[in-house]
């Protein structure tokens, strides 16, 4: 007779896994309202956008939202430099001492096995219940020769794993492919996408929006500034939603890396 | 009250902070004493005392079992919705 079944009757395994009550809201409305409340741990939200156009900004504003309810976030932050993270953090808080935001002493690597360890020293030893990982190319070796997409996907997967078992919320921000200007973004602008979108819970994808230029103002610009003004304003459009299958954008007022919602909201009808 | 409600003020200071961190450190304390406390559990041979002690220990079990790291959710409650896969199975 085993003495340690590794396998149990269901109504057993069930009160094992009873699912947590906590929702960790983005203090966001609209998202939060499509969302069922807001986040909850173990879910993997991926963060895409063309280069440049807010999505550490805004993933800055959401620690800070998050901070304000005492749930602190840990950035493996790849592209920014810790201290540039903080000057930017400082730029958009009156308190940034105050900010829950951590980082690893140390960014030796971006291997998953050295992103778990500290993941689990953060929920340890500091109650760590956000993390950022910005970005998720940093976690792949572009010399290697294996299927970038399938590797990529297999990273997700890992990383989508790691939030179940830790119990938390990881943002993931992902490079779009090579985007036109005016053309619009979708799930299959994520760069090497198919498997990131699968493994998300959530998806949001950011894009400045721009003013047309009219036919006029085009033949009195300059070469240089020929295109499109861009507009001090973000959409953000939550575009895969596994809990309640709402999708629906917010525009957001960007100003010094604050972003602030404007009142008038879209839901999915307006959306489609 | 428990028996242990003399704890120094530090300490009631990082049970009230509002950095989860602090908090944390708060509840691994508790756990400490709540594991001496078992141990000491087992030693006691009065009746009297053991009684005692279990019931401080009870109440301390409750209160931390009850203690959140994050005060600000305290209360709030998932709406009822959709259950998330843990892992995808799409294609």
């Amino acid at each position: 007779m085993n003495h340690n079944p590794t396998i149990k009757r269901l109504q057993e395994i069930a009160k094992l896994h009873i699912p947590s009550k906590d929702v960790y809201p983005t203090l966001y409305k609209s998202f939060d309202k499509a969302m069922d409340g807001g986040l909850r741990e173990g879910e993997l939200i991926t963060v895409s956008g063309v280069s440049g156009e807010g999505k550490t900004s805004w993933i800055r504003n959401l620690t800070i939202n998050f901070s304000k309810q005492s749930i602190p976030t840990l950035w493996f932050s790849y592209e920014e430099d810790p201290f540039y993270l903080y000057e930017n953090f400082k730029k958009i808080d009156n308190n940034p001492e105050d900010i829950l935001a951590y980082s690893p002493v140390e960014l030796i690597s971006g291997e998953l096995k050295f992103i778990e360890e500290e993941i689990k020293e953060a929920v340890e030893e500091k109650a760590i219940k956000v993390i950022v990982i910005d970005h998720l190319h940093f976690l792949v070796n572009l010399k290697s020769s294996v299927n970038s997409s399938l590797f990529i996907g297999g990273i997700a997967r890992e990383l989508k794993k790691m939030a179940v078992k830790y119990k938390i919320m990881l943002f993931l921000i992902a490079h779009t492919r090579k985007v036109n200007v005016g053309d619009e973004l979708g799930l299959a602008s994520i760069r090497d996408s198919a498997l990131i979108v699968c493994e998300s819970d959530y998806v949001f994808l950011i894009e400045r929006r721009r003013k047309k230029k009219t036919a006029r103002e085009k033949l009195e610009s300059d070469y240089i500034s020929a295109g499109d003004t861009l507009l001090n304003e973000s959409r953000i459009t939550l575009a895969k939603n596994r809990r309640t299958g709402k999708v629906l954008y917010m525009d957001f007022g960007v100003k010094e890396g604050r972003f602030l919602p404007i009142t008038k909201q879209y839901d999915e009808n307006t959306f489609q | 009250m428990t028996e242990f409600s003399n704890l120094p003020n530090s300490l009631e200071e990082f049970k009230e902070s509002k950095i989860p961190e602090d908090r944390l450190f708060y509840k691994k304390v508790i756990n400490e004493i709540l594991s001496l406390g078992e141990k000491l559990l087992k030693m006691a041979s009065d009746l009297e005392e053991k009684k005692q002690l279990e019931n401080s220990l009870d109440e301390l079990k409750e209160m931390i079992e009850e203690y959140s790291l994050y005060p600000s959710l305290k209360g709030v409650i998932a709406p009822p919705g959709k259950q998330v896969s843990l892992i995808s199975t799409e294609i």
